[in-house]
């Protein structure tokens, strides 16, 4: 089936965890989390942004720690992970299961931005030939192995950064006193707000699939946390950015907030901010959609045994070519973005910790049975 | 060799028709060579000694043959070949049977003594003539200050360049052999100890097993052993510079040099490397780091700019700032094409220029210039073929192609022009993106003897970052580029240079 | 094999993605100033304007294209509905696609304000195509006589407005650009406002502005320097002036005035809030009567100064609690001062909240001359 050990020559140095965590973070989310995030608690909103990322963190050390444990035992990700814990066929139904999920994940991406596309920019791009070009450099790149694929985290993490920066444009406009009084809400919008922003910091997750790529897995550790950190910093800052810029009002009427920070911003030769920086967010979704191909690609290989890798990537891209298709409206895709946002959280926040305790059980059982 | 082998085979299966061709014993080869006018060939008879000389007389030292070697058959002492061998003054000669050593030391200019005229057992007296151009200033990489020496085209000239700057044993010439017929010199020269053992072995490894049967220039040469050779990205520099290929040399590189070819190879690169005048060294850091990055600028500017204004001015005229709009509008207005086709046009009149300049001699080339520029620029704004704006970017971003040192990458960045100005007619600014998105792909899985040519960029080597997009003072380079990986990383010892350099002070006035 | 297949994709990508809409630069009529006026009975007149940039013909063009005195389109109009785009109406006029992803200025007249402009908002703030710092103006009469008017200045009309709107704003009249007017427009406890302005004779003027409650006209804060205490109760002031009257036919101009506000609220949920706004200014005094140059009279001024101010202020606010309209957003500072702020009774409160100015002025200097005492 698998080669268990990875060649040196394939793995990438740990310090690149963090470029991958940080742009799998970034997507088309962040466009839109501003108005998201205000919807329960208003100017509070930074609090539920700020607690949902530190909630990452946590979850990242469950992961780190199931991906250590699993040492003794074979390869360590969640595909063989699935196949030790729970038996061939009932792993591989699992492991069905998550590369559906992170299928889905890709597509909505893709798909969401080409609706933004469609709104703003080109209303006539048509999604087939978007995806079907997208699709076709992507499979150049993901061709190149996982680490043509991190060179693409590392380029877009430097592309899209100061992107972010020139938001702080607009501080000038700003509105401080938006921001009081503060903490003022229950804790039960608070709550809804934190479960609302989770869809935002998905895609951390990803490291459950490439952990045996990374050069001495141990040092990863620290700068995934970074990266973590590093990302909840980024929707912090934007969060707040947001409550000062709009009023609270104005704010439920912008459906991509971030797009309209971006049309107030001028430069000497580019009169329309918007336009460019909508285009160069295209980076913030080639390494995510590259990942993600390269992830269920593989998915595909581990679980049939025999389909070899690059055969799966052409069928994953057709698929999605063909799903870009089928999918036509922004409520079809609000709809999948919702029931993605439920299976993400179940995954991370209640699978995770369950798939630890599962394991922490068969070394239990194992001990056992050696005394 | 293995052309002999080949052909040696096939002459098993079908002798006759080969018979004609390859010489199976002295006689018949030499028979073969009479029948060319420069093949001098004929029987000295001399006091005690007399023999069969043949040679090639457009290959010899004619002064040297009549000096060095013929005074002496006439000698008493000589009475037999191996006479010879002890008393002419010219060092190895070689004594042989073999057919195939006596054919190809004879296609180089070595003299054959045989005793009798069908005898295999001879002497061969080398008395290669060198002729060749004189050591010549850099004619396309010049620069204003540094050295002024660029190769020639023979190869020993130009070891003996490199050799006279490396004065230590550890430097390395190895001899390969390319071509099934030319046979053609090639030298792998390296300094033992710094370059890496694997990017030795690589390279020797990719020139071995190359399959061709003549090789004329390096050029060929850095296409043949690339590794991608689809890619319009050259990988490897070519220099005719020794003092740049020395500079490699020190850093740990292999620098590959073909006879007959005026150039160096340096192997392995970067793409940032490309875009790096040698002048950058011999300029203070803050300047020679201001040049790179301006030329950088330039890279982006003439890849981008008639690409961009496509997009802007077929899709995106938002972006347009509006006290922009009238002077773009006035002269588009008398424009019948579309931004795509008038664009197109500028780039391809553009490109005729320099290719015209490039066929025609030096002379007549500039006046080609001063044609194209001013005549046909003007012209066509005037005809209506063209827009001003336009013309003004095009020749702009044409001018930012030259800036780069390197005139292989130059050609790659004047065509990657056009598939982005297609793009942009597409897509507009989002073609643009797409089409620069294939590019970055491209070259993030492009390597150069399998070490990845965008470094350091990615992946990220902060030590090569010093000499890179920007350069740091010399004291602060104080280690080999790091994606060489070299048998000894370390220049030198940075404490120690401080301390030379008497930096350290106390306090004020001390 | 593989090279079949790349052609045959190029092939389709071509064909697939052709259908991408071009809008090239001079094959566009990009309109840059759009006029409503209200006839009543939801029916409108739209206008725009479009600059004509061929009529000045191209100097050295000889040949091909369009001659080059090509009168374009300059301007039309159309009735149609309320919240409609003008420019599929106005299509049937212009001999090139209209755009209007670069418009600059959109007029209202007072009937359109009256009659409410919920629907012209949401449009606005839907589409995509206009940036964020186009000036919604109300017009003191009608917006097509405005547009298509003649006047000294031979630029379009568009940026006439436009500069004439920016340039003010910079000095005595408070910024009202899109991002403002959507922020307020929006925003709780506060209200928008938009500037007037009148044709009059060759010129357009500036005359104030127009208060939009609950997306109708509300009435207009206007004349003598109104706009500078208008302005300085909103936001910071970097480049104003102040022509004061201290006795009658007697002046004196504080310039170059910088002035920074912030506002204190105390009882913000009570029957009776109280909010104070402490204003500093600094300025020059360089025109004026010789007299206030010196010494006492300065002093005595300055007072005189900030109690007149500090009245316009509190006469202003009063006036706007009068009529209930809160354009500068006392709701939202009370708002902000205040935990659990009650937002329903609010506006029972607004119009008796006591509301008082400190202003204090600082005069940094009087020109080149000494400043002296003539009495001694």
């Amino acid at each position: 089936m698998t080669s268990p050990k990875i060649n040196e020559t394939q793995q990438v140095s740990p310090k690149n965890t963090m470029f991958i965590i940080g742009m799998m973070q970034i997507g088309v989310g962040l466009l839109s989390f501003q108005r998201i995030a205000a919807l329960n608690s208003a100017q509070d909103a930074w609090f539920p942004v700020l607690l949902t990322g530190a909630s990452t963190l946590i979850i990242m050390g469950v992961i780190f720690r199931l991906l250590e444990n699993e040492k003794p035992y074979g390869t360590q990700e969640l595909f063989s992970m699935h196949k030790r814990f729970f038996g061939t066929i009932v792993g591989n139904a699992l492991n069905v299961v998550a590369i559906a999920y992170q299928f889905m994940v890709g597509l909505v991406f893709l798909r969401a931005y080409i609706e933004i596309i469609n709104v703003w920019i080109f209303p006539k791009l048509s999604p087939l030939a978007f995806s079907f070009i997208f699709s076709v450099i992507i499979w150049y790149l993901v061709m190149g192995g996982f680490r043509a694929i991190t060179g693409i985290f590392y380029l877009s993490f430097i592309y899209i950064l100061p992107l972010n920066l020139v938001d702080f444009y607009l501080i000038g406009d700003s509105h401080l006193s938006n921001l009081l009084p503060m903490l003022e809400h229950m804790p039960y919008d608070y709550l809804q707000s934190f479960f609302k922003m989770i869809p935002c910091y998905l895609g951390f997750e990803t490291i459950l699939f490439y952990y045996p790529f990374l050069k001495r897995p141990k040092e990863a550790k620290q700068w995934a946390m970074f990266g973590l950190t590093l990302t909840t910093s980024v929707y912090v800052t934007l969060c707040i950015l947001g409550t000062v810029y709009f009023s609270h009002g104005e704010l439920m009427t912008q459906v991509w907030p971030i797009i309209s920070f971006w049309k107030s911003i001028h430069f000497p030769l580019f009169d329309r901010f918007e336009y460019l920086g909508m285009i160069l967010w295209i980076w913030a979704l080639i390494p995510s959609f590259a990942l993600g191909t390269w992830v269920v690609s593989r998915g595909i290989r581990e679980i049939t045994g025999y389909i070899k890798q690059k055969y799966a990537l052409i069928f994953v891209f057709l698929l999605n070519i063909l799903f870009c298709t089928i999918i036509h409206n922004r409520l079809q895709i609000n709809l999948i973005l919702h029931y993605l946002s439920y299976v993400g959280f179940g995954f991370l926040y209640i699978y995770i910790p369950f798939l630890f305790f599962w394991q922490w059980i068969l070394k239990k059982k194992r001990r056992r049975k050696h005394v | 060799m293995l052309w002999f082998k080949k052909e040696k085979e096939k002459e098993k299966i079908n002798t006759d028709t080969r018979k004609t061709d390859h010489p199976k014993n002295v006689r018949h080869l030499l028979n073969q060579l009479k029948r060319n006018p420069d093949f001098v060939h004929y029987k000295h008879v001399g006091g005690s000694f007399s023999c069969w000389i043949s040679f090639f007389s457009s290959l010899i030292n004619d002064e040297s043959i009549h000096r060095d070697v013929l005074p002496f058959l006439y000698s008493d002492k000589i009475r037999s070949l191996d006479d010879i061998r002890k008393n002419v003054p010219i060092e190895k000669m070689i004594r042989t049977s073999d057919l195939k050593e006596i054919q190809t030391k004879l296609m180089v200019g070595f003299i054959l003594i045989q005793i009798r005229e069908n005898s295999n057992n001879a002497l061969l007296i080398p008395s290669v003539l060198r002729e060749g151009r004189q050591i010549e200033k850099s004619e396309v990489e010049t620069s204003i200050i540094g050295a002024k020496e660029a190769f020639v085209e023979a190869i020993d000239t130009n070891i003996s360049l490199i050799r006279k700057r490396i004065p230590i044993p550890q430097f390395t010439v190895e001899e390969l052999r390319v071509g099934k017929i030319s046979n053609t010199r090639v030298c792998l020269t390296y300094i033992d100890g710094i370059a890496n053992e694997e990017n030795i072995n690589t390279a020797r490894q990719r020139i071995k097993d190359l399959e061709i049967d003549h090789l004329i220039d390096t050029s060929a040469l850095s296409q043949l052993i690339s590794d991608n050779a689809r890619s319009p990205f050259p990988v490897f520099i070519d220099t005719e510079r020794p003092d740049r290929t020395t500079a490699g040399l020190y850093e740990g590189k292999i620098a590959v040099l073909v006879d007959g070819s005026p150039n160096a190879l340096i192997i392995p690169t970067t793409l940032v490397e490309f875009f790096n005048a040698f002048d950058d060294y011999f300029v203070v850091w803050h300047f020679a780091t201001a040049y790179r990055l301006l030329r950088l600028f330039a890279v982006a500017f003439s890849v981008l700019s008639s690409a961009t204004y496509v997009a802007v001015l077929s899709f995106h005229y938002q972006l347009v700032p509006t006290d922009l709009l009238g002077a773009l509008i006035t002269s588009r207005s008398v424009v019948p094409f579309s931004p795509m086709v008038e664009a197109l046009i500028l780039e391809i009149m553009i490109e005729l220029l320099r290719e015209a300049g490039a066929r025609l001699p030096t002379k007549v080339g500039q006046t080609m210039g001063i044609v194209g520029g001013i005549v046909i620029g003007t012209a066509s704004v005037q005809a209506g073929l063209t827009s001003n704006v336009l013309l003004i970017l095009v020749a702009m971003s044409a001018l930012a192609a030259f800036t780069t040192p390197n005139y292989k990458m130059g050609t790659t960045i004047r065509f990657l022009r056009f598939p982005f100005i297609v793009a942009a007619n597409i897509w507009g600014l989002l073609g643009i993106t797409v089409c620069f998105t294939f590019f970055v792909c491209h070259l993030l899985r492009l390597t150069s003897l399998g070490r990845p040519f965008i470094e350091p960029i990615y992946p990220l080597r902060l030590i090569d970052l010093k000499d890179s997009f920007i350069r740091f003072p010399y004291s602060h380079q104080t280690e080999r580029p790091m994606f060489l990986r070299p048998g000894d990383p370390s220049r030198f010892d940075y404490k120690r240079s401080k301390k030379r350099a008497g930096i350290q002070q106390n306090d004020i006035d001390e | 094999m593989k090279r079949l297949i790349s052609l045959i994709s190029c092939i389709l990508f071509l064909a697939l993605s052709g259908c991408v809409q071009p809008s090239i630069i001079d094959d566009i009529l990009m309109a840059e100033a759009e006029g409503l006026d209200y006839l009543g009975d939801n029916k409108v007149l739209g206008t725009i304007t479009v600059p004509n940039y061929v009529t000045g013909g191209v100097s050295g063009s000889g040949g091909g294209g369009l001659p080059a005195t090509a009168a374009m389109m300059s301007s039309a109009s159309a009735i149609t509905y309320d919240g409609k785009s003008l420019v599929e109406k106005l299509q049937v006029k212009g001999q090139k696609a209209i755009r209007v992803g670069k418009l600059r200025v959109m007029l209202l007249n007072k009937a359109y304000l009256q009659h409410g402009i919920r629907k012209l908002i949401e449009f606005r703030n839907q589409d995509p195509d206009v940036g964020r710092d186009l000036y919604l103006i109300m017009v003191d009469g009608s917006t097509k006589e405005l547009l298509e008017g003649t006047y000294q200045t031979q630029i379009p009309i568009s940026r006439y407005i436009y500069d004439l709107i920016f340039h003010n704003q910079e000095k005595n009249f408070p910024l009202s650009n899109m991002k403002i007017f959507m922020y307020k427009y929006y925003g709780a406890h506060m209200n928008a406002y938009m500037p007037i302005i009148k044709k009059q004779g060759k010129h357009i003027v500036l005359t104030g502005y127009a208060l939009i409650e609950n997306n109708r006209y509300a009435g207009t804060v206007m004349g003598d320097n109104a706009n500078f205490i208008f302005k300085s109760l909103l936001e910071t002031v970097n480049l104003g002036y102040y022509d004061y009257e201290y006795k009658p036919g007697q002046h004196f101009v504080l310039e170059d005035i910088q002035s920074t506000i912030s506002y204190k609220v105390k009882n913000g949920n009570g029957a009776e809030p109280k909010i104070t706004a402490q204003v500093k200014m600094s300025g020059n005094v360089r025109q004026g009567n010789p007299e206030i140059k010196t010494k006492n009279y300065y002093t005595k001024m300055k007072k005189k100064l900030q109690n007149h101010l500090e009245n316009r202020m509190e006469n202003m606010v009063a006036a706007f609690q009068k009529k209930g309209v809160d354009p500068i957003g006392l709701g939202d500072i009370a708002r902000s001062y205040t935990r659990h702020f009650n937002d329903s009774s609010w506006e029972d409160h607004y119009p008796n909240a006591q509301f008082r100015a400190h202003v204090s002025i600082d005069i940094n200097e009087t020109g080149s001359s000494e400043m002296h005492d003539s009495s001694s």
